[in-house]
């Protein structure tokens, strides 16, 4: 071992934290490095009277502040269940969506039907949308044209019998 | 250990006495941890608050045969880099509070000489990252093994061994210079 190794070595050597096969690698190089022997002696002593001045030095916790910690960690919570702080972003957040969804219910729960009229016209719109939009029904490939027409005639008995048809298909009764 | 398996137990029946009295022994080293983390008084006691809080959450969780210490340490190690990392980014001004912590001490609690050594580590401390100062503390200052502090910060013996190669190094080259400087300076 040459000093530079020793010298990166020296932090966990001086605090007990090498492994002991290095350990013993370094004690090696003590015996014959009177430098580096002065620097670990140094170096050992520094940290000795930081870990001293750690040790001594205790910020106080002072009771009442303590007692607070206590009762807020203890005292506002159930063991093992999912904890928020009051207040937090979390709940103003779930708040906000509850209310959204109660004022949803209720205008759903609330708002007046639309009359017979108004369904009326409705219908009448989307039914004029499905067509001027190129819909899937027969009829709405023209768009004035809403009722078809079928005659069927019996070439023997000269029978005659005619259908009409509403834009879905349905036979339209009222009509003869 | 068994005290402490005791005080667990009854915590968990829902004793908020018992809880006080599991973490009483622990107290100091908690509010130590945070404190040199920090180095500011109220930014200990939140990260302290916070640790207590999740330690009385997850204590259901906690496995009896373990070490309640170690298994307090971690939380409040993680709680405290949590908080480090919320300062950073919200640009606190927990640094420039640090000075003047330790004079916000009360007078009764410490002596002149006190308030200096705290000075001189508190101004070691400073020239760590958060990841050596805490390894630094929790081997040096709270006396875990090299292995227990890496599980504790779930890491590795090597990153420990690392990192506090790099802290005792930087300690002792600022050390004496800090140390000087103090003991040269007027009294406060």
């Amino acid at each position: 071992m040459n000093c530079r190794k020793f010298v990166r070595w020296l932090p966990l050597y001086a605090g007990g934290d090498l492994s002991p096969r290095r350990s013993f690698r370094v004690e090696g190089h003590l015996r014959r490095c009177e430098s580096c022997r002065q620097e670990a002696a140094a170096f050992r002593e520094g940290l000795e009277e930081i870990r001293r001045e750690l040790h001594s030095l205790s910020h106080v916790w002072r009771e009442p502040a303590w007692r607070r910690a206590v009762i807020r960690a203890a005292g506002s919570r159930r063991l093992g269940t999912g904890t928020r702080r009051a207040g937090s972003l979390r709940d103003v957040w779930a708040y906000a969506l509850l209310a959204l969804l109660a004022v949803g219910l209720s205008y759903l729960v609330l708002a007046p039907l639309p009359e017979g009229d108004a369904l009326r016209a409705a219908f009448a719109a989307s039914t004029r949308d499905g067509a001027a939009s190129g819909g899937h029904s027969l009829a709405s490939a023209s768009r004035d044209q809403d009722i078809v027409s079928m005659t069927l005639i019996s070439s023997e008995t000269g029978l005659k019998v005619q259908w009409f048809l509403n834009r879905n298909f349905k036979l339209q009764e009222d009509i003869e | 250990m068994t005290d402490e398996k005791h005080w667990v137990a009854r915590t968990l029946a829902g004793d908020g006495e018992a809880f006080e009295r599991l973490l009483g022994p622990h107290r100091q080293g908690m509010m130590n941890l945070a404190f040199r983390m920090t180095g500011n008084r109220a930014a200990a006691e939140e990260i302290c608050q916070e640790a207590m809080i999740k330690v009385f959450k997850y204590l259901p969780r906690f496995q009896a045969g373990r070490n309640f210490r170690s298994w307090l340490f971690k939380i409040t190690a993680n709680t405290a880099f949590d908080f480090l990392r919320r300062a950073q980014r919200e640009k606190s001004i927990i640094s420039a509070q640090r000075e003047t912590a330790e004079l916000s001490m009360p007078s009764a609690e410490k002596s002149h000489l006190d308030r200096e050594i705290a000075r001189r580590v508190q101004a070691c401390l400073d020239y760590l990252t958060p990841k050596e100062r805490m390894v630094f503390l929790l081997r040096d200052m709270e006396g875990f093994s090299v292995k227990e502090t890496a599980a504790l910060l779930r890491t590795s013996s090597m990153a420990v061994r690392t990192h506090l190669s790099r802290a005792r190094g930087k300690i002792r080259m600022r050390y004496p210079s800090v140390r000087a400087a103090l003991d040269g300076g007027p009294p406060r």
